[in-house]
């Protein structure tokens, strides 16, 4: 059935709404009557929804019986077994290339600098959610199959599908030059085949970067003050060695603090 | 307002509703939890491979793209209604239906109509 793109969209479709991937997986351990189901999500809908999944071929309706059709079986097992692979090593992907630059355009927030359009193949699907420890600033989503990575200002968005987007950017060059540093970080991380391991995650917050700045407002490191250097430190626009007063044995387990602090940014 | 829902009830092209809801989500991004809603004639921006050229517009499909972290929520009655329930639908965005739809804008603090 997913050989066929028409049946593969109706799938697609049925697994975009979470209410029919709970019933999807509710069907999991077998046979559910439509009452069962009912129980766990709205009754007025609950039709609509079960017609969409037997559309798709992903279950079969008998009566007051729903069960998962064999192709709905090996689709979630399908799942499951690509999910358990995800968490291994690079032994099944392949070295990447960046196919074509596509489209180069002002960005929204910020017309001075440029968002750009690519494509990478072979896509990395599956695996792009190891990949994520290999930048410091990255956040994988499961749903959207998308890993997206900051560097500074940059924001670049990578897609299961092999889409690329990179955004912020000065001019194409820039956008050339980030393309080419991913292609060999992600390549490298191939050519080892091992999984780098799970990045700790930690969320700093700007208040708290704040209260460990020496808030004297001095202004040796160029800025207004300790809270527009503290804004800029979030932004990654400024290095913490800026502030010079940090450097002094007064505040050195400030310092200490900020170093842990800036390197979760 | 520490979350805002943008909410897009008119075609993506011909006029510049669309461009501006993207805008507005693209610029609230930094520090906000934004949501972008698609109903009514606003779900046809839910379509892949959309091309503009000929309209001498931008590719709102490829906007979306660049913000891959902006949460786009999609009206499935919506969707259904206008025949593009078999078309490849971009792949960042989440089917829900008329009662999470609403849930979803009453939950956040203000809803911003385009």
């Amino acid at each position: 059935m997913s050989e066929n793109p028409n049946e593969t969209k109706l799938v697609n479709f049925a697994m975009a709404n979470s209410i029919r991937r709970k019933i999807i997986n509710f069907l999991a351990d077998g046979y559910r009557s439509t009452g069962e189901i009912g129980e766990i999500v709205e009754k007025a809908t609950l039709g609509f929804h079960l017609k969409i999944l037997k559309d798709a071929g992903l279950i079969e309706l008998e009566e007051e019986t729903v069960k998962l059709s064999e192709y709905g079986t090996n689709f979630l097992k399908g799942k499951k077994e690509k999910n358990a692979e995800e968490i291994t090593d690079f032994s099944q992907a392949k070295p990447i290339e960046i196919a074509r630059v596509k489209q180069v355009l002002p960005c929204i927030a910020d017309s001075s600098k440029l968002r750009v359009s690519a494509n990478m193949t072979p896509p990395l699907s599956g695996v792009l959610k190891l990949l994520e420890p290999l930048f410091p600033r990255s956040n994988y989503s499961d749903r959207k199959d998308s890993l997206i990575i900051q560097k500074g200002e940059i924001i670049t968005t990578v897609y299961g599908s092999g889409k690329v987007s990179i955004r912020m950017v000065e001019n194409e060059d820039e956008a050339k030059e980030e393309l080419e540093r991913l292609k060999s970080i992600i390549n490298e991380a191939i050519a080892k085949g091992e999984a780098p391991a799970p990045r700790e995650k930690a969320k700093v917050d700007l208040i708290e970067i704040y209260k460990y700045l020496p808030q004297t407002n001095c202004g040796k490191c160029g800025e207004q003050g300790c809270y527009s250097f503290a804004i800029k430190l979030m932004a990654r626009q400024v290095t913490l060695e800026r502030c010079t007063l940090l450097k002094e044995p007064e505040y050195a387990s400030k310092q200490e603090h900020l170093q842990v602090l800036t390197s979760y940014i | 307002m520490k979350s805002v829902f943008y909410l897009l009830n008119t075609a993506p092209y011909g006029s510049e509703k669309a461009f501006g809801a993207l805008n507005a989500a693209a610029v609230s991004l930094n520090g906000m939890n934004v949501t972008l809603g698609l109903y009514g004639d606003g779900v046809y921006l839910a379509a892949a491979d959309q091309d503009s050229t000929n309209l001498r517009m931008p590719n709102l499909s490829d906007i979306l793209y660049s913000y891959g972290e902006l949460r786009v929520l999609v009206h499935e009655p919506s969707l259904i209604e206008r025949g593009l329930f078999d078309k490849t639908l971009i792949e960042t965005i989440e089917l829900v239906d008329e009662e999470d739809f609403l849930k979803e804008m009453e939950n956040l603090d203000s809803v911003i109509l385009f």
